[in-house]
């Protein structure tokens, strides 16, 4: 598999950090990478800053554990947002107490637009329930597949594209109460 | 209008989708907590452009550097604060208040480097004096934060960072997780 010079490059990071602990290292690496982690995980956890900067230091904290076991198979950007994903996915469970339930259907949250005024689209993500959000943003946002966004949330093809189907039609409540675009 | 389905997306909302932002900056401490938290775990180790060449003397007196430029900083802050801070700063400068700006800029970097002396010194100091210039440093940041609400009273770190101390010392928890917060 052919890596391009950014990949190199982060290659060369990582095993500085992971051999070495090098602090130099890291900082290259947590500057060239983290405005996506945090962009994407921001995105997930709907607008909640402070959760998100929590979920990027502990993305850190487990991407430099588990260094020796990324094979680089795909971009460590992929696999650093990966494990923000999860970190998400453990916030969702342990504040819900339970797993997400991915078949169920479900409503925007309790504090949807007043009036019914217009909001922005990322103002309409951000209301949305977490299992229609998480989807969304993978498959809309990421340009992920469903076969993708199935390995990576652990459902099947089928619950991601009902979830999909959802999710638009949620936000687009919210984008246009009235129904006109 | 655009045709609207249920399973795809309409031009305009693929095109609303691509505009969405994909990167965004975190705050700049985030960056130090990060770190910071890394070292505790002992998965990176400080900068290879500092080595460990610190002597203990070197260490001792950048540590005594630094706890005198915050002790400095708390008395100037003290002073300070008997007063009214625009009224103190333009008492510096009456004719020149963007001169007490850039005092104030400058006497914040000063601070910034003291607290990154200490960082490297207290990694071969004694415990109870890293405490004291923790003390120290805390004084500080309450003080400076004391300011800035004078300064701009709906100012939305600033006072959460005075809520934080008033907590700390009634002893109220936040409710909510522990974060761990580390303050430059």
């Amino acid at each position: 598999m052919r890596l391009d010079a950014q990949e190199e490059s982060d290659r060369e990071l990582a095993e500085a950090l992971q051999l070495s602990g090098d602090e130099k290292a890291f900082r290259e690496l947590y500057r060239r990478h983290t405005p996506r982690l945090y962009q994407f995980v921001l995105r997930l956890l709907g607008g909640v800053e402070i959760d998100a900067e929590d979920i990027v230091q502990e993305a850190w904290i487990r991407a430099a554990q588990r260094l020796g076991e990324f094979r680089w198979e795909s971009s460590f950007s992929t696999w650093l947002t990966g494990i923000g994903l999860n970190l998400c996915r453990d916030l969702w469970r342990k504040r819900n107490g339970r797993e997400l339930d991915w078949e169920m259907a479900e409503e925007p949250t309790a504090s949807s637009p007043l009036n019914e005024e217009r909001v922005d689209l990322e103002r309409a993500i951000g209301l949305l329930p977490n299992g229609y959000r998480a989807v969304l943003i993978l498959h809309d946002v990421e340009g992920c597949t469903h076969q993708q966004i199935g390995q990576r949330l652990g459902i099947a093809v089928g619950t991601s594209k009902s979830q999909l189907s959802c999710a638009r039609k949620a936000m687009r409540e919210l984008l246009n109460p009235e129904g006109s675009l | 209008m655009d045709e609207m389905n249920w399973n795809g997306l309409t031009p305009a909302e693929q095109k609303a989708f691509e505009s969405l932002s994909r990167e965004q900056e975190p705050s700049r401490l985030l960056e130090e907590r990060t770190v910071r938290a890394l070292k505790e775990r002992g998965l990176i180790r400080p900068s290879a452009a500092r080595p460990g060449i610190v002597r203990p003397w070197m260490a001792i007196a950048a540590l005594a550097a630094s706890v005198a430029l915050f002790a400095s900083g708390l008395a100037l802050g003290q002073w300070m604060g008997a007063r009214q801070t625009v009224d103190a700063l333009v008492a510096f400068y009456p004719d020149r208040t963007e001169r007490a700006a850039a005092l104030v800029q400058t006497t914040s970097s000063a601070h910034t480097a003291a607290l990154s002396g200490l960082i490297e010194a207290t990694e071969q100091a004694d415990p109870a004096t890293v405490e004291q210039a923790r003390e120290v440093a805390r004084a500080a940041l309450w003080s400076a934060a004391s300011e800035v609400v004078r300064l701009a009273p709906d100012d939305p770190l600033a006072v959460r960072i005075l809520q934080e101390f008033e907590r700390a010392r009634t002893g109220q928890g936040t409710g909510e997780e522990a974060r761990s917060f580390v303050w430059f």
